[in-house]
């Protein structure tokens, strides 16, 4: 009987754990007392589009170090250094978190959803407990595939498969196809989001990059505007147009 | 030809970017072109907008210039409507002008038929003179 009483405990606390995995909307309750903070809403980006807000530069190896030099000295000459949203293509991640325009955060059952106003796009951060697929498998995306998982006040944030030719900014800052993006996102307050977000790329960095990005909570009329880029843009390829172009 | 463009079409299309997703090397910063013109038509559009403005000069000669601007996303939260530019509207704009002498530039400030100015937003720029999308 005991033994009975031992196993039902456990599958109990087993569905109990699943339950908190899965419905993880505002209030809901966490191990330690603590309830899923909401996160939800339109939030404004504070520090403008370049990636680093303070300028510096991802500790690139030699290598990459020697490509980002290399672009920049053509633009200063005046050439067009492609970006490949110029064509309209998606950002990625991480440049997802500081694309033009804000972002509004869904949070759902087994989900927190962002979708940012630029281009419309979506990134699907799973909280349900479930796992990357296996890296020689996952899809190779612009926005990877992210899982998420609460602790304590943070959403613990974990993004692979993410493409290799993609930038970080409008800046010819580049990576590799190794880049991996771990974020860390909590409410600083009401009214302020704070993303820690650590890029690992074993090609391109000889060490973590970490960047921290802030949010302001946008106000009572705050509105996600419609962004197709494809409307009119006129940055087209024409016959010798392209050389500098991907 | 019945599009928006007057003159050779190729010229006008590679007119094009701007404040936004791409370089701005195109553009000379460092000059201002104050042009005076008629509106022909304004393109409320992303990724951004277009005003084509027909400047015509001393000797007669009408130019059709292509005035690239600030998303409706973007100018739109600094107070700019669809209706903001309207053909037929007399105004003064000054441009950074295209590198390449060809009748386009980007977009510095105006001043609209009733006076009121535009312009002036400090945009946000990532290394390389490039702007925000």
């Amino acid at each position: 009987m005991q033994r009975l009483t031992t196993t039902l405990l456990a599958a109990l606390a087993l569905t109990c754990a699943a339950a908190t995995a899965t419905a993880q909307v505002p209030g809901t309750k966490l191990p330690g007392g603590t309830t899923v903070p909401d996160i939800s809403g339109i939030w404004e980006r504070i520090e403008g589009i370049r990636f680093n807000p303070s300028g510096g530069l991802p500790p690139y190896n030699a290598e990459y170090r020697r490509r980002y030099d290399e672009a920049m000295a053509a633009r200063n000459r005046g050439e067009r250094v492609a970006d490949p949203t110029s064509r309209c293509l998606p950002q990625g991640m991480p440049r997802f978190m500081v694309a033009s325009y804000p972002l509004e955060i869904l949070q759902t059952r087994g989900q927190v959803t962002l979708i940012a106003e630029w281009s419309s796009q979506v990134r699907r951060i799973f909280t349900d407990g479930r796992r990357h697929p296996p890296a020689d498998e996952v899809d190779i995306t612009f926005n990877g595939h992210s899982i998420g998982r609460w602790e304590g006040q943070t959403l613990v944030v974990d993004t692979i498969g993410i493409r290799g030719d993609t930038s970080f900014d409008a800046s010819p800052l580049t990576h590799s196809d190794q880049m991996t993006v771990s974020e860390r996102l909590f409410l600083k307050d009401a009214g302020t989001l704070v993303d820690e977000i650590t890029v690992t790329d074993p090609g391109a960095f000889t060490a973590p990059w970490k960047v921290t990005r802030t949010y302001r909570k946008g106000g009572p009329d705050a509105r996600i505007m419609e962004y197709v880029c494809e409307e009119n843009n006129r940055e087209i390829f024409l016959p010798g147009q392209n050389e500098d172009r991907e | 030809m019945a599009t928006r463009v007057s003159w050779p079409a190729l010229a006008l299309l590679v007119a094009a970017p701007a404040l936004a997703h791409h370089s701005f090397s195109m553009f000379d910063a460092q000059k201002e072109v104050v042009l005076k013109g008629t509106v022909k038509e304004f393109q409320w559009s992303n990724p951004h907008t277009w005003i084509q403005l027909n400047v015509t000069d001393d000797a007669g000669k009408t130019v059709e210039w292509s005035i690239e601007g600030g998303s409706p996303n973007l100018v739109g939260r600094q107070g700019w409507k669809r209706n903001t530019f309207k053909p037929g509207d007399e105004v003064q704009i000054t441009v950074h002008p295209m590198r390449d002498g060809r009748p386009g530039g980007s977009f510095v400030r105006a001043v609209l038929p009733d006076g009121r100015t535009l312009g002036g937003e400090q945009i946000p720029t990532a290394p390389g003179a490039s702007r925000p999308q």
